[in-house]
């Protein structure tokens, strides 16, 4: 059956010819056609973008299933990978020195192209809920778990450098924020980093210290009238326990826009 | 008060995408048993789901900085990857996925996944989209998204003509489209 055959002549709308492929149902030669004019036809290509990101979240309804370990480590024999265990190291290992702080180097401008997107991209309502799973975090450096009931975690920011380099991602799980790292950071031991919300012509209100720890970190009981849209969140770097004036007093380092 | 919470699969993607092996493998942790229930569902067989699952992060190791995120979510990125391999093995080789040879233990999954999507915080608007569908716009969806049906294989699997299914599946997408605002 060609694309015409199966109701998507080039005279059908052209979001109906995407939705049907992302929903799956043309046929081998329609589908095949699409993909085909995929390639040169930015319009369509755009608009089954457009469909996969609205419509493939449905796949997440599906009940998720144990993969058989021989998968993984087919995986890593194509890869030419040593075994590695599960979950036993920290995403990003921190430590802290005396000397400035300082991010790790990261010359490779390529790999950051698209993750530049990621302000605007929350600015564009992409958050997505995760569901908590405390399995999939566990290190053996890590502290205790406080197991909960899965929540709703949100997007509420990404946090760029002076550079515009995204640097932070900061979640919200009821009242708290999730903060993780997106660079390996060295902090003097005689430093901390400390966290502010901006609201309007307000003067910044501290979150709290961030206790960072694998790149991560957890700051508690967090108004939501403090991170409320158009807030903006900021990183400076101050004195040990935090600023001794409750307004910043060392270099803003991470800012980034609350967005709804 | 410390909690748990999963890796930003973001930054573990921007780590994969670095050559850090631990971040593939927590990535793989995270994302696989999700994108394996999808391929699971759509060739109902344990081995080419399988297959796919593996191609997938194969794939992804070597191409994670190509991930783009106007795609969506990370895990929604790699659930269309998912989807698109399998749908171009059910054309390819429609007769190897037929349903009276499909493995009956891989296919654990209820009927129709739409009946949970109440239940699911993270769905919360393509749920009250798919409540303003009919039901058989609705049924046809749901075979066409998850069990990865043509036209003719709706029609077949509810006994309605062809032109019927058509029909529906336009009007249901043309009803989603509105509702979730796509241009």
């Amino acid at each position: 059956m060609s694309l015409s055959e199966s109701n998507t002549a080039t005279d059908y709308p052209l979001s109906l010819i995407a939705a049907q492929y992302v929903l799956g149902v043309l046929s081998a030669s329609a589908r095949s056609q699409v993909q085909t004019r995929m390639l040169h036809d930015i319009a369509l290509r755009n608009s089954v973008y457009q469909w996969e990101r609205k419509l493939n979240p449905l796949a997440s309804l599906l009940t998720e299933q144990p993969v058989p370990a021989h998968v993984w480590q087919a995986i890593e024999r194509q890869l030419g990978h040593a075994p590695t265990l599960a979950t036993t190291t920290p995403v990003v290992s921190q430590t802290l020195t005396n000397a400035p702080i300082q991010r790790e180097a990261t010359n490779d401008a390529s790999r950051w192209k698209l993750w530049t997107g990621l302000s605007s991209a929350v600015a564009a309502g992409l958050a997505f809920a995760l569901l908590l799973r405390p399995d999939a975090v566990m290190t053996p450096t890590a502290p205790p778990i406080l197991v909960q009931q899965p929540a709703v975690i949100r997007d509420l920011a990404v946090l760029v450098d002076a550079d515009n380099v995204p640097t932070w991602i900061v979640r919200q799980q009821e009242h708290q924020l999730l903060l993780s790292s997106l660079t390996a950071q060295q902090i003097p031991s005689d430093r901390d980093l400390e966290l502010w919300t901006i609201q309007g012509d307000q003067a910044p209100k501290s979150l709290g210290v961030i206790p960072v720890r694998d790149g991560q970190a957890v700051l508690g009981n967090i108004a939501d009238t403090l991170v409320s849209a158009d807030s903006v969140l900021a990183i400076s770097i101050e004195p040990k326990n935090g600023s001794p004036t409750g307004a910043p007093t060392g270099a803003v380092l991470f800012t980034g826009k609350i967005h709804s | 008060m410390t909690v748990a919470f999963p890796p930003d699969e973001r930054v573990l993607l921007l780590k994969v995408s670095r050559g850090d092996k631990i971040a593939f493998r927590q990535l793989y942790e995270q994302v696989s048993p999700l994108l394996y229930a999808v391929a699971l569902r759509l060739l109902k067989r344990r081995e080419p789901a399988e297959e796919v699952v593996q191609d997938v992060f194969l794939t992804l190791w070597h191409a994670a900085d190509q991930y783009d995120i106007s795609r969506g979510s990370v895990k929604t990125w790699l659930s269309t990857i998912t989807r698109n391999r399998c749908i171009d093995r059910l054309r390819r080789q429609p007769a190897i996925y037929r349903e009276q040879d499909t493995d009956e233990l891989a296919a654990p999954e209820q009927d129709d996944p739409l009946n949970q999507a109440l239940s699911k915080e993270d769905v919360a608007l393509l749920t009250e989209c798919f409540e303003t569908l009919d039901e058989q716009q609705r049924r046809c969806v749901s075979l066409a998204f998850f069990d990865g049906m043509t036209h003719q294989q709706v029609a077949t699997s509810l006994d309605v003509p062809l032109g019927s299914a058509k029909t529906w599946i336009r009007r249901g997408l043309n009803v989603l489209k509105k509702c979730m605002g796509v241009a």
